[in-house]
């Protein structure tokens, strides 16, 4: 889907991309990176809006850097952080002319606007200026204006800010759908590693212009051999609590959930273990890293060492 | 100790908390203050922080009523929601200018301001100006300012928006630290996953009332009607599903790749004879987890039945 | 007896739609039209203009061909000029003011409207070039003036045809005269709009930028034209060169301002506006 090959990207005197190299498979790439990181420069870039001053690439089959890159942006879709929405205008009748932009005929678009407007779930409302919606709908809008061309990779930019938990659900379901039914790859910036988690299938962590990490969720979450997360249906007390230690090294007791290091890697142990004392073992997860310590470790530089989480 | 007793809120005729009796213990914790948008979060905050008084009932902080009471509002910290900041000023001119309003000054002003930047990891650069700082770092002077004079309860009001994720897992350590140093912390938020990893114990709103109260365990022990999904990866899913038929316990069984999903009404007959199982080694067992035992569901569970 | 699943069509072919200046400007244009405020002040201006217009072609017409009106004739050809004069007071300042009310109005939002609902970064991660965008910015501005003065170019013309044939007040070739001073018109009023538009927040700010490079611009004008003992200097103001345009084509015997200051005050607000406008909506200016 994506090549890059030290591509530099500079503004005047900085250099907001400094020489990446990055191969990204089709699926859903979650894409993390604190504010001013180079997210928004990479999407330009994508978009064939700035000119890459060294290196180069290819996305969707086409090379960046050239007439054809200015093709691109009727292949991909672009869902923007912020409301960029015509408020005096229906739904329906923005999401046909984002269509018609694109490149659809007047029927097409508006044929289209409809089907993703009930992709989105998005009813009567339609019908109606955007003005008067909620947060919830307004995401939705944006989300159905990214899609109507049918593109084969759409860019998500913080699609769940402001939405609330079942807001977040309904949006990271139809993220998930996106790439699922409609077979469009998609690249989702989010601050929230819990959305990157839930629906990518890939990961580029960026900082100050660079690659930190890049690659499979699966390869950069490596599972953590003899470790586990230990939960009991009943909070164990202070002399249970002592006796832990005779089965591994509690390494962080946070919320009732112990993560221990066994001896052995042997799931079995810790349900007789508890047997023998006497409580009751309601969660044994084989731990592998967490996206948090995937996201400190890279931005501290220092890929493939272990993270101590106090 | 903070309590209330029948507080209501309401804005002329518009409700913003009905009736509502819950009580936090006064030693240090954290509390997430959960619940859609428009349940009320904001209507608690408002009569917690003392900035409205109630229009009926109690409310009760260390034992008077906070609004317009300088006593009780000089061992509260409040953090507003938003990102809004003084233009021109740097972070200590404000500071000053805020302590200068909690009554510090001289010397005392500055030991405070030393000591609330040092909680914030801010002590270097608290010079730069509000307009060049990382949201992140703007979040923490508030903090800093919250803390100036050294309160004992902490009402953080969505501090996590629009951080990035390095800034939140530090705003996070900082709560933790703070907790642990006996203050108690109130903190909304409507991304799940965040209080979950701060706390068990929670707060719920729902249409400006109180659905409930209490550590997420025991409130999922209460919703008794939702059968508990405990998701069991074996090499052979199979004679676990079987097994599990066998003992009569099951609501339901679904299989998954590599594992049997069991829905079962009674956890705590159900669990013992399934741990007895596997430490027996009658049953193969590479992973046990509890599919709805969490935030996510209790807040599901709960907004649902009450919709 | 098969379930049907919902799901999207087939990906369908890009390349059929229309160029995007074609797609902007109709979106831009349907959204002016849907301005009902605007759309009435509009309608009645144009209609009361207009009516007038036919009252006083039917007027002219009695009074040169009905025999029983011989005395009148003479007094009203007196009051009533005729000729140059007449054909080019078909674009008068009666309704060229009206038309800026209507520009500042209805057409200062085409850019600010974009400025303020932060559209653009996203028409620009579109297949739309910064040229398409102000091309088609520039059409729309441009479009709807020439409708509104269209009318009056060509019904008073062909109702003074039907009417009273070669004779007829109107001269048969005055379109040739009309649609090129008209169109100059247009020209300017949609540059100056245009940059006014680029320059403001909000269409409700661009109404007062549109209406005070119109009435700065004559303030300027009209001291440098006293202090300097010159009316030429009026053309600093694009109010004055909408209104000495028709003069100048029709070639009437005192123009408003003579040719070389109304050609070069109308090319350089037009470059300066243009330019204002390419300048101001940049794609780099699109914070993504």
């Amino acid at each position: 889907m994506i090549s890059f090959e030290s591509l530099e990207v500079r503004y005047g005197p900085t250099i907001a991309l400094k020489g990446i190299s990055l191969t990204l498979e089709d699926g859903i790439v979650g894409l993390l990176g604190p504010n001013g990181s180079g997210k928004s420069t990479l999407l330009k870039t994508l978009l064939g809006l700035l000119t890459p001053s060294a290196g180069g690439g290819h996305v969707l089959g086409l090379p960046l850097g050239t007439h054809e890159a200015a093709k691109l942006r009727g292949r991909i879709g672009y869902m923007p952080e912020y409301d960029a929405l015509i408020e005096d205008t229906s739904a329906y009748e923005q999401v046909a002319f984002w269509g018609e932009l694109s490149g659809l005929t007047p029927e097409q678009a508006r044929d289209r606007a409809h089907e993703v407007l009930y992709f989105v779930a998005l009813d009567e409302a339609r019908y109606r200026p955007v003005s008067g919606y909620s947060t919830g709908m307004r995401q939705r809008v944006k989300l159905a204006q990214a899609l109507v061309h049918s593109p084969e990779l759409v860019f998500l930019d913080e699609p769940t800010n402001g939405l609330d938990p079942d807001g977040r659900k309904r949006m990271l379901d139809l993220v998930l759908k996106v790439h699922g039914e409609l077979g469009t790859s998609v690249i989702m910036a989010s601050h929230l590693l819990e959305d990157v988690e839930r629906v990518s299938d890939q990961l580029v962590i960026l900082d100050k212009g660079e690659v930190k990490a890049a690659g499979s969720m699966a390869g950069l979450r490596k599972m953590l051999a003899k470790r586990f997360e230990l939960r009991f249906l009943d909070p164990l007390n202070e002399s249970q609590e002592a006796k832990l230690a005779e089965l591994g090294t509690v390494l962080e007791h946070r919320n009732g959930i112990y993560d221990l290091e066994l001896a052995a890697a042997d799931p079995v142990l810790p349900f007789r273990f508890a047997k023998g004392l006497g409580a009751v073992l309601v969660q044994l997860t084989p731990r592998h890293d967490r996206l948090d310590e995937v996201l400190i470790r890279a931005l501290r530089g220092k890929i493939g060492e272990p993270v101590e989480t106090h | 100790m903070i309590r209330l007793e029948r507080a209501s809120l309401r804005y002329g005729d518009i409700l913003g908390l009905s009736p509502t009796s819950f009580q936090l213990p006064e030693s240090g914790g954290i509390t997430g203050l959960l619940g859609p948008n428009g349940a009320g979060k904001s209507s608690l905050i408002q009569l917690l922080s003392g900035l409205l008084p109630p229009s009926g009932g109690l409310v009760s902080i260390f034992g008077e009523s906070p609004f317009r009471n300088p006593a009780v509002l000089l061992r509260i910290g409040l953090v507003p929601e938003g990102d809004r900041f003084p233009v021109g000023l740097n972070g200590t001119g404000w500071l000053r200018m805020m302590g200068r309003l909690s009554g510090l000054s001289g010397a005392e002003l500055d030991d405070a301001l030393q000591r609330s930047l040092l909680a914030v990891g801010m002590e270097t650069r608290a010079q730069l100006g509000f307009s060049s700082m990382s949201k992140g770092m703007r979040q923490r002077i508030r903090m800093a300012q919250a803390l100036l004079h050294d309160p004992d309860l902490l009402i953080l009001d969505e501090p996590f928006n629009g951080m990035d994720p390095e800034a939140r897992l530090n705003l996070m350590d900082l709560m933790r630290t703070l907790a642990a140093n006996g203050k108690r912390i109130i903190v909304s938020s409507h991304i799940l996953g965040e209080v979950a990893q701060l706390t068990e114990r929670i707060l719920l709103l729902f249409r400006g009332r109180l659905l409930a109260e209490g550590s997420v365990p025991e409130i999922r022990e209460l919703l008794d009607r939702h059968p508990v999904e405990l998701r069991v990866a074996s090499e052979d899913a199979r004679q676990v599903a079987r097994w599990a038929v066998e003992q009569g316990e099951l609501v339901a069984l679904r299989m998954e790749d590599g594992a049997a999903v069991l829905a079962v009404r009674n956890p705590r007959d159900f669990l013992p004879k399934l741990q007895d199982a596997i430490a027996a080694g009658q049953l193969p067992l590479n992973a046990l987890d509890p599919l709805d035992l969490n935030l996510d569901a209790v807040f599901q569970y709960l907004t649902k039945d009450n919709a | 007896m098969p379930i049907y699943a919902p799901s999207l069509p087939p990906r369908p072919e890009l390349s059929e739609g229309s160029h995007p200046i074609a797609v902007l400007a109709k979106f831009d244009l349907k959204r002016v039209i849907k301005r009902k405020v605007g759309f009435f002040i509009f309608g009645f201006i144009f209609l009361t203009i207009l009516l007038i217009e036919l009252i006083v072609l039917y007027g002219k017409y009695l009074i040169n061909t009905s025999p029983g009106l011989g005395g009148l004739k003479e007094f009203a050809n007196k009051i009533m000029t005729q000729g140059a004069d007449y054909q080019a007071g078909l674009l008068d300042w009666w309704m060229l003011v009206p038309l800026w009310f209507m520009m500042a109005f209805m057409v200062g939002g085409i850019v600010s409207r974009d400025s303020l609902y932060r559209i653009r970064p996203l028409i620009y991660a579109h297949p739309v070039r910064p040229q398409d965008y102000i091309s088609a910015k520039a059409l729309s501005a441009f479009i709807i003036p020439m409708t509104v003065m269209l009318p009056f170019v060509l019904l008073p013309w062909g109702l003074s045809l039907a009417m009273a044939g070669k004779a007829g007040p109107i001269w048969v070739s005055a379109p040739l005269y009309l649609l090129p001073a008209a169109i100059i018109i247009g020209l300017l009023m949609a540059a100056v709009t245009l940059g006014a538009s680029a320059m403001a927040g909000s269409p409700r700010a661009s109404f007062g930028w549109v209406l005070g490079i119109v009435l700065g611009t004559s303030a300027i004008g009209g001291i440098f034209a006293g202090a300097l003992q010159s009316k030429q200097w009026m053309a600093m103001s694009p109010y004055f060169l909408v209104q000495a345009w028709p003069q100048l084509i029709f070639n009437v015997g005192e123009p408003l301002l003579k040719w070389v200051p109304t050609l070069a005050g109308t090319v350089l607000h037009i470059t300066f506006w243009t330019w204002i406008a390419v300048k101001r909506t940049k794609p780099s200016e699109a914070v993504l």
